[in-house]
């Protein structure tokens, strides 16, 4: 029935003698195809640029030592305590760190993995102390999990002995330039003189108040022998989530988490979002399928005499049927395709009015924003041509023949 | 005896609803391969009743529909639509072209319906019926843009595209003038002769129904007359036409049923 020429010669002529009708359909079918396009798009863009915000350039597993509170070195409750005692000690270091590294690495999805020592620390100016984040990585591995190449605004990515690298809002705030020295006072009391050797920009206000310089270097400058974290990059970010818990469950001393972890608020409020752009879309859907029902229903009305002489001249109950589902069928086909490129128009006007705004973010356009929108259209519209299609069925030819 | 194509055995027809209403009582009627019949009657007697069970677009109530001596009752509503399709040709008395189509396009469907696109020889012996009928100039335009008895004869060509055994013609002259009535039962008299078509038409004009084999007048949903013009000659089917004690038929003996008969018969009662 489907690929029967004539249900499809009479659905074509149906459409195409009634053109305003058809045409008005078909608008009313593009129109909800393109905001639902347009809304899978932006929101989409917008999720990516947020999680691109937070993952771009940021390591998207983290190992840590299980617990770096501090806790009291004896448990005895009964002792005296002595004030002047230090009975905490901060468990803070991981001292044997390539177990965990080789374990992760095992993983083809991890691109990148570096021990680290997260240090904080203070660069004095005028009579100001400005705080400073202060991480050593191994250059190597450590650069592309911060994408440092691509993020330089100024020198080269290369750090070695006392030259490092440092984040925008630094270098702006205390006016250095590559080639500048400063002095690094660090939380634990001791000090350093550094040398810059470029500057970058990983876009968020923290993530530029960063000093990177080599593992070795911050371990002397902070006294450890271990490291105080490993990081490491991913190759599909979403799944650093099952990664990070697959690794958990060999090791009990250090905590492995990813950056989902991490994210919680963020990915509840992308979710609450697609939520609801998703309850959006089921009814544009919805109003879609209910139109397309409602004009094809009248269309089979209007055509009921043509309809009757098709079947008086031998058209069968499923012929008759099959000349709706086509021009349903088509309908949302056309109307699919005029949605999509009307979503693009969209898209790009939006895009540009935001670009002048200042806020800029680009729309998601995949494959599944492309084809989900057309497919659902499609399928809903066949769908809804069901209704007219039984009525048209349901025909009989001699009402309409008694009556001319 | 010619074997008959069509046969109706006791068939009575009664609309059911509401308005409960026997149509049809008691039919007996043998239609040999190529006879040309008109069926006559005055308004509402049950001319279209009777030639839409026979054409396969209505159920009867009772009795038997016999074609090619095959029953029909247990068709299904597809097979019922195939042999429409295959073995029979339709001129309604509305023209009932349809207007989304130009005059040749409408000749094709009934060949798009069961066989889809028409190869060359098709729309060539669908130009033919154009030619023949004498409406090839309008070929190419629609319906809305043609005259009545140009659209009738673009109905009749339809009917012939697919080579039916058998046609219906449903007052095929009803919304012409005299003359394009006439010329229109010429057509279908010399499509009957030409094709060895079988032909049922149902008219209310005596005149025409005298141009065909035979007549079969209905009164009141009872076969009145039924009669081979040749056998009992124009100026006593004329007398017969105008008998009126056929109005009195259906009150005098509701139950007589005709017979089993092609030959020549007429009913007094
Ligand atoms: N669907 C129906 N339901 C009930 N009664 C009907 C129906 N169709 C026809 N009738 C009745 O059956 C009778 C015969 O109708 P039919 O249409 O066969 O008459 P006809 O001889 O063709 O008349 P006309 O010359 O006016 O076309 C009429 O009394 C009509 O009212
Ligand atoms: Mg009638």
């Amino acid at each position: 029935m489907a690929l029967d020429p004539f249900v499809w010669l009479v659905a074509l002529r149906f459409l195409l003698k009634s053109k305003t009708q058809t045409t008005l359909i078909v608008l009313g079918i593009a129109l909800g195809v393109s905001v639902q396009f347009f809304l899978l798009a932006l929101l989409g863009g917008l999720a990516d640029s947020l999680i691109d915000k937070t993952v771009g350039s940021a390591p998207h597993i983290y190992v840590s030592p299980m617990d770096t509170q501090a806790k009291p070195v004896l448990q005895d409750p009964k002792r005296i305590r002595d004030h002047r005692a230090p009975l905490y000690r901060e468990n803070q270091e991981i001292f044997s760190w390539s177990p965990y590294v080789n374990k992760l690495r095992a993983n083809p999805l991890i691109m990148a993995i570096t021990p680290v020592v997260n240090g904080g620390g203070f660069i004095q100016k005028g009579g100001a102390n400005y705080s400073v984040l202060v991480k050593g990585i191994d250059p190597q591995n450590g650069f592309p999990i911060y994408r440092i190449k691509e993020k330089m605004i100024a020198g080269k990515p290369s750090i070695s002995g006392s030259t490092v690298l440092i984040g925008k809002s630094i270098a702006t705030k205390l006016g250095l330039q590559v080639g500048d020295s400063f002095y690094l006072l660090t939380s634990k009391g001791s000090g350093d003189f550094l040398i810059v050797s470029g500057i970058f920009d990983l876009g968020a206000e923290i993530a530029n108040d960063l000093i990177l310089m080599r593992l070795e270097r911050a371990q002397a400058l902070f006294g450890l022998s271990g490291v105080t974290g490993i990081e490491a990059r991913v190759s599909i970010p979403f799944q650093a989530q099952s990664i990070a818990a697959d690794a958990q469950r060999f090791f009990t001393r250090v905590k492995i988490e990813s950056w989902q972890d991490r994210n919680r608020e963020l990915l509840t409020a992308l979710k609450s979002q697609s939520g609801s752009s998703s309850l959006i879309q089921f009814m544009v859907m919805v109003s879609i399928t209910l139109g397309i029902a409602s004009v094809l229903g009248i269309v089979a009305l209007q055509k009921s005499k043509q309809l009757g002489i098709l079947k008086a001249m031998g058209a069968t109950n499923a012929q008759t049927a099959g000349i709706f589902v086509v021009q349903g069928f088509l309908l949302g086909l056309i109307g699919g395709v005029l949605g999509i490129l009307l979503g693009f128009w969209m898209g790009v006007g939006f895009t540009q009015a935001t670009a002048k705004s200042g806020v800029s973010y680009g729309l998601a356009i995949t494959p599944y924003n492309i084809l989900f929108p057309f497919i659902l259209a499609t399928v809903c519209s066949t769908l809804a041509a069901g209704f007219p299609a039984r009525k048209a069925a349901k025909l009989s030819p001699v009402e309409v023949i008694r009556n001319g | 005896m010619v074997k008959p194509i069509l046969s109706t055995q006791n068939l009575n027809k009664v609309y059911p609803g509401a308005l409960e209403f026997h149509a049809l009582y008691d039919m007996n009627i043998d239609i040999p391969v190529g006879q040309f019949v008109a069926v006559i009657g005055p308004s509402g007697s049950g001319k279209s009743t009777l030639i839409n069970i026979l054409s396969l677009l209505d159920r009867l109530s009772t009795g038997e529909l016999i074609i090619d001596g095959e029953s029909t009752s247990k068709w299904d509503e597809d097979q019922l639509a195939h042999f429409r399709n295959n073995k029979m040709g339709f001129v309604f008395q509305f023209h009932h072209l349809l207007p989304e189509f130009t005059c040749l396009e409408n000749i094709l469907i009934p060949y798009w319906i069961s066989q889809g696109k028409p190869p060359p020889d098709i729309i060539d012996r669908a130009k033919q019926l154009l030619k023949t009928l004498n409406v090839d100039v309008v070929a190419n335009n629609y319906p809305s843009q043609i005259s009545g008895g140009q659209q009738q004869r673009v109905s009749i060509a339809r009917s012939l595209i697919n080579q039916p055994a058998i046609v219906f013609a449903d007052e095929p002259t009803g919304n012409l003038d005299q003359a394009s009535g006439a010329a229109v039962v010429e057509l279908l008299r010399s499509m009957n002769a030409q094709f060895k078509t079988t032909l049922v038409m149902v008219t209310h004009d005596r005149e025409i129904a005298l141009k065909a084999d035979r007549i079969i007048e209905v009164v009141d949903g009872h076969i009145c007359h039924d009669f081979l013009i040749k056998e009992i000659g124009e100026t006593k089917a004329r007398e017969q036409l105008g008998d009126p004690s056929c109005s009195n038929v259906a009150k005098k003996e509701p139950k007589k049923k005709t017979k089993n008969k092609v030959k020549t018969k007429t009913k007094r009662s």
